[in-house]
C-alpha cells in the first residue's frame, strides 16, 4: 500500500498489524509454513508471503447434524429433520454416523473439501487486512469517505506475477510501485512478488525497516571512525529517524563553537527534539558535547554540502535564538525574574507566581522542621525553594519549556548560588513520572513536597478535582509524586500533617472563603487514593493495604512497613488467633458504643479476669514504633481477652458493671484502630 | 532563477504557479489575523460542498512573538503564503513539489521531507492532519488536510497549504537576519519592517491597557452575538477576529492566568461555531452558487437542510 508519509511511530506498529493478519489467514487456512516478511517506510506499508502453496490442502469436513432422538424413529428410521440435514449439506444419510456428544447421540456426517487455490484465497481475504488496520488518528481526504492515517496513492497486489483485484477508494491494484520520491521518477513495475525488495533497491528505497536501521548505524559508526568523536544514537530517535527516510545518507554538520557555553540539555533539545540530530561527543570524555551533529538525509550523496550547509544554517538560526535569550536572561539576577513573576497569574484568584512561590517556601520551611534539618541545611532547603521557580520567568524557558528548572540551576551556578542549591533548583521536579529517579540531596525534597502540595492546595480550592480521564493539571501525577518522594526516601511525614500544612500556607496567605475542613478531606482522600495504587503497583494485597490504610495512622512510610509485616506474618496460626481475639473486642465496642470520653473504672472490677485485662490494656502503648512491637502488643493482648471473654458475661444486667466492661473493649478498640483496622484481614481459607 | 529571490519576487512566482493551476488570487483581510487560516477566505470557505481554490499572501500577527526587531528571526507579524484546494487533489504533495521547482528548488539538490505535524486551532474548533514539510532541515510549509472547522466535519476535505514566506526567502537570499532580507529591489526588509516590529512589540508589552482590552473583548463579543442573532455571518466573524486578537494581546502582556485563558478561547470558539453553521446554512439557502455541477448542488441543499423539529 503506498500512501502520503505516515508519521514515523506509527508504521512500525501498522507493520506489525498487517502481519499478524497475514499469519493468522495462513493459520486459519491451514496453508503451512509460510514465512511472512513485512516491509515499511513512510510512504509503504508492504507483506511478502513466502513458500506459499499454489492449494490449500484437501479436508475433511465434519457436520454436526441433530440429535438422533430426533434424526430417527424409534423404528430406526430417518425423520423428516435428518432428511433435511442431508439434502442441506448434499450428503448421502446413509454414510452417516452417531457419535456421543455430553452422553447424548447426534448425527454426524463427513465430506471431503476441496482445497482453494491460494490466489483465490488472498483475494477474498487481504482486502480485510487493509480494512482491519487501526491508527490512533485517521483522516478523510479529497471527496472520499474512507478514514485512514494518511491518503492512499497506490496499490500492489500480487499473486506471484498475477495481479490480484483490490481497491481504496479511486486507487486500484496494480503491478506497479512506486521508487523514492526523487531518485526515481518512473513508476517500477513488478513482474513477480519475489522482485519486490530487490526493485526497490533499485528505485533508492530500502524497504526493510532493520537493514535501514542498521544502514544508518553503519554509516554513523563509519563517520564516528573518519572524525573520531562518538555519536550519541538513542534508540527511539533512531528508530524516528529510520521511519522518517527510504534512502539515508548520514552526514556531519558543524555549530559555532561559541555556541556550547549554552547549558548542554539545551543544545541537546535544540539538535535531537527539535531538528532530530544525533548528538555527537568527544570519543574519550563521554560527557562532553561537541559542536557537531549528524543528521539522516532522505537521498543520495547529491549536494551534499547544500544540505549540510541549509541544516547548519537552521541549527544556527536555533542556537542564536537561545543563546539570544541565555545571554538576555544573565542580565538579570533571580530576583528580577521573582518580581516578574508578580505580574503572572499562576491560577486566577489565588495569586501570581511570585505568591505561589512565597507558599512553596513557608511550606519547605515547616517540612524542613518536621524533618529534623540542621539550622544549615534548612537555610539551604530555604534557598532552593526561594529559587526554585524564577525560571519560569526567564526567555530560555519561556522558550524551552522541557528545560524549566535545567536552566534555573544553570544560572544559578552561574551566579556561585552553592551546588546543593543550583542541583536542588533542578531537581526539585523529580519525579517526573512513575518510576523515575527521587532528587539526590535530601534539602530538595522538602521542596519537592511544598511544591506539589501547594498545587493540590490550590487547584483543588478552585474545585478543580480530576475526574475520570480529565485531569488538565496532571494532579494525580502531582499526589503520586508525594508518595513516591514519602515512601521512596523513607520520610516519616503524615500525609494528614502535609495536607493541613499546606491548606494553612494558602488560606493565610490568599484569604479565599474557603471550607477548609472540605478541602482537607479531599486533598487527604485523593492522597490516600494514590497511595492505594502505590501500595498494591508494589504487590502488596487489597486486605493488607486496606487495614493500613482504614487505620487512624497517616504516615506512609508506618503504612508501608506495616503492610509489608502483615504480609509477612498473615499465614502464621498464631497471628489469626491474636487477631481474632483483639476483634472480639473490637467488635463488641462497635455494636455497643459508649460516649468516646468514657472512662473505665478499675474500682468496679469483680472478677479476676477484668483486673488482669485492665493491667495489659493501661499498659498499651500509645505510640508504636515498630511493626513488630505492634504484633508484641497484639500477643500480650490475646490471652488476657480470651480469658475476659471465657469467664465472664461482658453484657451485665447491671448497668455500670456492663459499661465497665465494654469500656475495656472500646479501649482496646480505639487502640487497634489507631494503628490499623484489622477486620479488613483476611486469612488463607477463609 | 537565481536572480529573482526578492521576497516579492517569491510572492509573485506563487501567485503565477497557482493562477496557473485554478486558484483565485485573494488578498488580505482588512481585520487583524494570527494567520492565514483565519481569513474567512480559508475558516469560513473550507466549509460545505462548494469548489473553492484560492490563494493569498497573509499578514499574520503573533504579538506574543515581538521582539522588538531585535531577534534576527522573530516577528510580531510575519508573511504567510496561503493556498487552499477544495476537494484536496489527488496529486496535491506532487502539485506542492512543482511550486517549491519554480521557486528553483530542485528536490534533487535538497532533503525535502514530510514531517508529521497536527494541526489545531481550538478557538475556532478545527483541527486537521499533515505535515510541516523540512528542507534541510528547515520547515518552509505547514501543510494539512482539513477535518473539522467551527466544528463541522469538513466534507470535501480541503488541503491546506501554508508557506512562510520569510523563512523560504532567507533560505533563497542566504541570509541570516530576516531584517536584512530583500523584500523588493533595493528595498531591505528591515527598512519597512523593524519600525512596526519595534513599535508594535513595545505597545504590546509596556503599553497595551490591559483592562481596556478585557473591555473590548466583552464589547467585541456581545457585538459578535448580535450580528449572528441577525443572522449576519460576516460581520460576525469580523468580531470574532477582533476577540480573538484582543485575547493574543491580552495572551502575550502575561495579563491571563493558565484557567482564564481557557475560558477565554472556550469563549471565542462558541462564537466560531455558531458563526461556522450560520454560514453553511446560509451558502446552503443560496443553492451553494459555486458549485459547478448544479444537481450536485441541488442534493446538497436538501442532505444538508436543517431537519425538521418533530412535533
Amino acid at each position: 500500500m503506498g500512501l502520503e508519509e505516515v508519521p514515523a511511530q506509527m508504521i512500525q506498529p501498522a507493520a506489525e498489524q498487517l502481519r499478524q493478519c497475514a499469519l493468522q489467514f495462513c493459520k486459519n487456512h491451514q496453508l503451512g509454513e509460510v514465512q511472512v516478511r513485512s516491509f515499511s517506510t513512510p510512504r509503504r506499508l508492504a507483506l511478502v508471503l513466502e513458500n506459499l502453496p499454489d492449494q490449500q490442502p484437501n479436508r475433511t469436513k465434519e457436520l454436526k447434524g441433530p440429535p438422533l432422538v430426533i434424526a430417527q424413529t424409534p423404528e430406526g428410521e430417518w425423520t423428516k429433520a435428518a432428511e433435511g440435514f442431508a439434502r442441506k449439506h448434499g450428503i448421502d444419510l446413509d454414510a452417516a454416523e452417531i457419535r456421543k456428544i455430553g452422553g447424548k447421540a447426534y448425527l454426524f456426517v463427513s465430506r471431503n473439501v476441496a482445497g482453494q487455490s491460494t490466489g483465490s484465497l488472498l483475494k477474498d481475504n487481504a482486502p480485510n487486512w487493509l480494512q482491519q488496520l487501526s491508527f490512533p488518528k485517521n483522516m478523510r481526504w479529497g471527496s472520499y469517505r474512507t478514514r485512514l492515517i494518511r491518503p492512499v496513492r497506490w496499490l500492489v497486489f500480487l499473486w506471484n506475477g498475477t495481479v490480484l483485484p483490490l481497491s481504496v477508494e479511486n486507487v486500484q491494484s496494480s503491478r506497479e510501485t512506486r521508487g523514492h520520491r526523487f531518485l526515481c521518477e518512473t513508476p517500477v513495475a513488478l513482474n513477480h512478488a519475489k522482485e519486490y525488495e530487490a526493485a526497490l533497491e533499485q528505485a533508492h528505497v530500502v524497504a526493510d525497516p532493520d537493514k535501514r536501521k542498521q544502514r544508518i548505524l553503519d554509516q554513523i559508526r563509519e563517520l564516528e571512525g573518519v572524525q573520531g568523536f562518538r555519536v550519541e544514537t538513542e534508540v527511539e530517535l533512531l528508530d524516528e529517524v529510520t521511519n522518517l527516510v527510504e534512502w539515508p545518507t548520514a552526514l556531519v554538520g558543524e555549530f559555532d563553537e561559541r555556541f556550547l557555553e549554552l547549558p548542554p540539555e539545551a543544545l541537546v533539545t535544540s539538535m535531537a527534539v527539535h531538528q532530530r540530530y544525533f548528538p555527537v561527543y568527544d570519543a574519550r570524555q563521554s560527557n562532553l558535547l561537541l559542536n557537531r551533529f549528524v543528521t539522516v538525509r532522505n537521498g543520495d550523496e547529491r549536494s551534499l554540502t547544500t544540505v549540510q550547509q541549509g541544516n547548519e544554517r537552521v541549527l544556527r538560526a536555533r542556537l542564536s535564538d537561545a543563546q539570544f535569550f541565555f545571554n538576555e536572561d544573565r542580565k538579570h539576577a533571580p530576583e528580577y525574574f521573582l518580581a516578574k513573576g508578580g505580574q503572572a497569574v499562576f491560577f486566577q484568584g489565588r495569586g501570581s507566581q511570585q505568591d505561589r512561590g512565597f507558599r512553596i517556601q513557608q511550606l519547605t520551611e515547616r517540612i524542613a522542621e518536621q524533618l529534623d534539618f540542621s539550622p544549615e541545611q534548612r537555610q539551604q532547603a530555604s534557598r532552593i525553594a526561594e529559587l526554585c521557580k524564577f525560571d519560569l520567568q526567564t526567555q530560555m524557558v519561556y522558550e524551552f519549556p522541557e528545560l524549566q528548572g535545567v536552566m534555573g540551576g544553570h544560572y544559578a551556578r552561574l551566579l556561585e548560588e552553592p551546588e546543593v542549591v543550583c542541583r536542588g533548583i533542578r531537581e526539585h521536579y523529580l519525579p517526573g513520572y512513575a518510576g523515575d529517579a527521587l532528587p539526590q540531596n535530601l534539602q530538595t525534597v522538602p521542596v519537592a513536597l511544598a511544591d506539589r502540595l501547594d498545587q493540590l492546595a490550590v487547584a483543588f480550592s478552585l474545585g478543580m478535582i480530576p475526574s475520570g480521564s480529565a485531569d488538565p493539571f496532571a494532579l494525580r501525577r502531582a499526589a503520586q509524586g508525594v508518595m513516591q518522594l514519602l515512601l521512596g526516601l523513607q520520610l516519616e511525614l503524615c500525609s494528614q500533617d502535609l495536607v493541613a500544612a499546606a491548606v494553612e500556607v494558602l488560606t493565610k496567605q490568599q484569604n479565599p472563603d474557603l471550607e477548609t475542613v472540605k478541602l482537607h478531606q479531599q486533598l487527604a482522600g485523593f492522597l490516600l487514593q494514590r497511595q492505594r495504587w502505590q501500595l498494591r503497583e508494589q504487590g502488596l494485597a487489597h486486605d493488607v493495604v486496606e487495614a493500613v490504610l482504614k487505620g487512624e495512622q497517616t504516615q506512609p512510610l508506618w503504612q508501608l512497613r506495616m503492610a509489608q509485616y502483615l504480609e509477612s506474618v498473615q499465614s502464621q496460626p498464631s497471628f489469626k488467633l491474636q487477631v481474632e481475639a483483639v476483634l472480639r473486642a473490637v467488635n463488641l465496642s462497635q455494636k455497643n458504643p459508649l460516649p468516646p470520653e468514657f472512662a473505665v473504672n478499675p474500682e468496679r472490677f469483680a472478677h479476676k479476669a477484668e483486673h488482669a485485662l485492665h493491667v495489659v490494656v493501661a499498659a498499651l502503648p500509645d505510640h508504636i514504633t515498630s511493626p513488630e512491637s505492634f504484633m508484641e502488643t497484639l500477643a500480650q493482648l490475646e490471652v488476657p481477652i480470651t480469658r475476659f471473654f471465657t469467664e465472664i458475661l461482658v453484657m451485665d444486667e447491671n448497668p455500670e458493671t456492663r459499661h465497665n466492661r465494654l469500656g475495656l473493649c472500646q479501649w482496646i478498640s480505639a487502640w487497634s484502630l489507631q494503628h490499623l483496622d484489622l477486620r479488613e484481614l483476611v486469612f488463607p481459607g477463609e | 532563477m537565481t536572480k529573482a529571490n526578492s521576497l516579492q519576487d517569491l510572492t509573485l512566482t506563487l501567485h503565477r504557479f497557482w493562477t496557473e493551476h485554478g486558484c483565485l488570487i485573494a488578498n488580505p483581510y482588512d481585520v487583524e489575523t494570527g494567520a492565514g487560516t483565519m481569513n474567512p477566505m480559508t475558516t469560513l470557505r473550507t466549509l460545505g460542498p462548494e469548489e473553492w481554490n484560492a490563494a493569498y499572501v497573509e499578514p499574520s500577527r503573533r504579538p506574543v512573538d515581538g521582539r522588538y526587531g531585535e531577534n534576527p528571526n522573530r516577528l510580531y507579524q510575519h508573511h504567510q503564503y496561503q493556498v487552499i484546494l477544495k476537494p484536496s487533489p489527488d496529486d496535491v504533495q506532487a502539485l506542492y513539489l512543482n511550486s517549491l521547482q519554480t521557486l528553483g528548488i530542485n528536490p534533487l539538490d535538497h532533503d525535502i521531507r514530510f514531517v508529521e505535524d497536527n494541526w489545531e486551532a481550538p478557538t475556532i474548533g478545527a483541527w486537521g492532519l499533515g505535515w510541516e514539510v523540512w528542507l534541510d532541515g528547515m520547515e518552509v510549509t505547514q501543510f494539512t488536510y482539513f477535518q473539522q472547522v467551527g466544528g463541522i466535519e469538513c466534507h470535501p476535505v480541503s488541503a491546506e497549504l501554508t508557506y512562510g514566506l520569510e523563512r523560504l526567502a532567507m533560505y533563497r537570499q542566504g541570509v541570516e537576519n530576516v531584517f536584512d532580507l530583500e523584500f523588493a529591489p533595493g528595498v531591505s526588509y528591515g527598512a519597512v519592517f523593524q519600525q512596526p516590529e519595534f513599535e508594535h512589540s513595545k505597545y504590546t508589552f509596556e503599553v497595551a491597557d490591559t483592562e481596556q482590552l478585557v473591555r473590548w473583548f466583552n464589547d467585541y463579543e456581545t457585538e459578535a452575538g448580535r450580528a449572528l442573532d441577525a443572522e449576519l455571518v460576516f460581520p460576525a466573524y469580523d468580531y470574532i477576529l477582533k476577540c480573538s486578537h484582543t485575547f493574543n494581546q491580552l495572551d502575550a502582556s502575561g495579563a491571563i492566568s493558565v484557567s482564564a485563558r481557557a475560558s477565554y478561547i472556550g469563549r471565542v470558539r462558541t462564537l466560531a461555531l455558531q458563526a461556522a453553521k450560520l454560514f453553511l446554512e446560509s451558502r446552503r439557502r443560496l443553492g451553494f452558487p459555486l458549485m459547478k455541477d448544479r444537481a450536485a448542488a441541488a442534493r446538497w441543499v436538501d442532505a444538508l437542510a436543517p431537519k425538521a423539529k418533530m412535533p
